[in-house]
């Protein structure tokens, strides 16, 4: 607050009240830019569904062939407990005030968007991803509109190099926060498969499903 | 590994194949559950969340000519006609006639058999409701009256003086953790996912759905091929790698852990009694059927105590009430009686009491179309073990001057909630000396020390 209230106080060439300085300063504020460190990491969110599925698809240039991106969306909160426009009631899907048992709540932290991450839904959403990546089915479109498939092809066309296709994966999908642990045990798995283009299924399922693409800051 | 091979052992959308890897592996928790000494004395709780705030005044009504005389004058559009209402057997104290909403024949039914028994207007209370304090400014009232977030939350935290995320079955789980078998379940089920209610310091709910087993499996994981060894071997290393932010480190533990307890979850599902007792096709009788499923196997999780929670939502009628109560009301009513026949033919009804909460009742006036929020209530306990066939606490008399219409024919509650779940803690198995730990505020209007029940839900020697 105080760094941005300077920037309005002062743009840098003495002048008040710039709101483009105010909203530079707000996208390129170091909060914004830079990961956080440190053991007790507390900041960031998890992704909640509707929106991690919808960046999914419009990460891979999700298409058809009569140009719609149809879909009901009820395997959607069938599996994660979500659906656009379908609360349970006027407060939403969750509270701002839920704060998980355990650690989050000993910390006096809330993390809303975990109040629909159940044992299930949480195991949904891989699901979900299942049925995208190796079931062919990308939405529930309705009778009538074409089915909707991923344009992975520029990822198979880098494939044969398990280190590009991770690190191209985790600057689309994580924006470039994959655990470095997570990435070399990644390159193991990965180098098993030979075969190209389920390589990159597997991958984009993997990275997926990686705390660091679920927990966006 | 190829893409044919893998998709041949991928699963269709939403269905979780039984595995050889978790067979064995549940099979062996199952064997060593059943090779310790079951305790054979068991005990569920079974809480139904009417979300919204239910218009109990027109679920139970008075029933004699006077009484309706001013419900009606009250209620005006919103007043159910005297001639449909389910007359209640005359309840052995207070002496007045009551009667169930039409639809809820088969409430009826379960009060005058003495299997259920209502609660008359109840709700959050810090203190004795006393009119006189409320004029001059000095009474303590709940945080939030009226306002659905809080009040829903009250009834779950059992704290009205404050917003908190721990409830009291949560906190009874918390004391329980050592009693509990290890195996991944928590003795808190959940069928509406994560809820207050379920959560205290430790413990956190399992959530289950109605359908199947009850618990999601991940595709593939644990399939006993290629690419489902590929699969098992890279998740479960993935998951293992440590983390430094809280959040991440949130979600990784209930990825690894909701794989384990499906495992276990699923095959002992597999051995749940099959029901004749026949339930309606809606998500209320669904769930309540699956918590039936889930009693059966209980041996197989090892659980001596255990709560469940199911949400009932749409009781916000702001408009057309009498419409959808006369909807919803039977569905209530109907689950409850099916409920009640499936713990009988499983034998274990004497050892489940299921209740009701909602955020509050509602204003008797109308708005026109519908009732708006209120604070005192009514509700229902069923079970085996209980005082059935009564009513607990006081039906308030009903008039223009009465001194509990807060405005508005918003009636302060006579009956606090902390002794309403006293007796269901205490009939649980908490001790009397850790009621305190359970119900923080409990004292403002019960000693448990002195013995005996708060509200009466149990004989005395139940508790």
């Amino acid at each position: 607050m105080s760094r941005i209230s300077a920037v309005f106080a002062d743009n840098g060439r003495g002048e008040r009240g710039d709101l483009a300085a105010v909203v530079r300063a707000i996208l390129l504020d170091p909060e914004a830019t830079q990961r956080p460190t440190g053991a007790q990491q507390t900041s960031g969110k998890l992704q909640e569904p509707v929106v991690r599925y919808v960046s999914l698809l419009r990460q891979f240039e999700a298409t058809s062939d009569d140009g719609f991106i149809a879909a009901l969306g009820f395997f959607l909160q069938e599996l994660t407990r979500q659906h656009p426009l379908s609360a349970p009631s006027v407060f939403n899907f969750y509270l701002p005030s839920h704060a998980p048992a355990g650690d989050i709540a000993a910390a006096g932290l809330v993390a809303p968007e975990f109040q629909i991450a159940d044992a299930n839904a949480i195991v949904g959403w891989p699901n979900l991803l299942d049925a995208i990546l190796f079931g062919d089915f990308v939405t529930d479109a309705p009778q009538g509109f074409d089915p909707v498939r991923l344009q992975l092809e520029p990822y198979f066309a880098i494939a044969s190099d398990v280190d590009e296709l991770i690190d191209r994966l985790d600057t689309v999908l994580t924006g470039g926060a994959l655990d470095s642990g997570y990435k070399a045990e990644l390159r193991t798995q990965l180098a098993l498969i030979d075969q190209l283009d389920v390589r990159v299924q597997i991958a984009i399922y993997l990275v997926a499903i990686s705390p660091d693409a679920m927990v966006v800051r | 590994m190829d893409r044919r091979r893998f998709l041949s052992h991928s699963c269709s959308l939403g269905v979780a194949l039984p595995t050889l890897a978790s067979s064995t592996l549940a099979l062996g928790l199952s064997r060593q559950a059943a090779a310790q000494a079951m305790p054979q004395d068991y005990k569920a709780l079974v809480c139904i969340l009417l979300a919204g705030g239910n218009d109990s005044y027109n679920m139970l009504v008075p029933a004699d000519s006077s009484a309706y005389a001013a419900y009606a004058g009250i209620r005006s559009d919103l007043a159910l006609p005297i001639s449909e209402l389910l007359p209640l057997a005359p309840p052995t104290g207070a002496g007045q006639q009551l009667g169930v909403h039409p639809g809820m024949a088969s409430l009826q039914q379960l009060v005058n058999n003495g299997d259920a028994s209502m609660i008359a207007n109840i709700g959050t209370l810090l203190e004795p409701f006393d009119p006189a304090a409320v004029s001059n400014g000095t009474a303590r009232l709940p945080v939030g009256l009226f306002s659905h977030a809080d009040q829903i939350s009250q009834w779950q935290t059992a704290i009205p003086d404050g917003r908190g995320s721990q409830g009291w079955a949560g906190r009874i789980a918390d004391r329980m953790l050592s009693t509990n078998p290890g195996n991944g379940i928590s003795m808190n089920i959940s069928l509406s996912g994560t809820n207050t209610f379920q959560s205290g310091a430790q413990t956190r709910e399992y959530s289950i759905d109605s359908n199947g087993s009850g618990a999601t499996g991940l595709n593939g994981y644990g399939v006993d091929n290629g690419f489902g060894r590929f699969r098992t071997d890279s998740v479960d290393a993935l998951l293992a790698i440590s983390r430094e932010s809280l959040l991440k480190r949130e979600y990784a533990r209930r990825f690894r852990s909701a794989l384990d307890a499906q495992v276990v979850f699923a095959e002992a599902m597999q051995s749940a009694t099959p029901l004749t007792t026949e339930f309606s096709p809606n998500p209320l009788s669904a769930a309540l059927r699956q918590i039936a499923r889930v009693i059966s196997v209980r041996d197989l999780l090892g659980a001596t105590r255990q709560t469940f929670f199911v949400t009932i939502g749409g009781w916000d009628h702001h408009d057309e009430v009498l419409d959808n109560q006369a909807r919803m009301l039977p569905i209530v009513a109907d689950a409850l009686a099916q409920f009640r026949d499936a713990l009988q033919e499983l034998a274990v009804w004497d050892a489940v009491t299921t209740f009701t909460i909602s955020d509050f009742g509602r204003t008797l006036t109308s708005n026109g179309r519908g009732s708006d929020h209120g604070w005192g209530g009514h509700h229902i306990v069923m079970g085996g073990a209980i005082n059935g066939g009564e009513i607990f606490g006081h039906y308030p008399e009903i008039s223009m001057n009465s001194p509990l219409d807060v405005g508005r024919g918003i009636y302060a509650p006579t009956t606090p909630t902390d002794t309403y779940f006293a007796d269901l803690a205490l009939w649980l198995g908490v001790p009397r000396a850790d009621l305190d730990q359970v119900l923080p505020q409990v004292r403002r209007f019960y000693t448990p020390e002195d013995g005996g029940a708060a509200l009466g839900i149990f004989p005395a020697a139940a508790l």
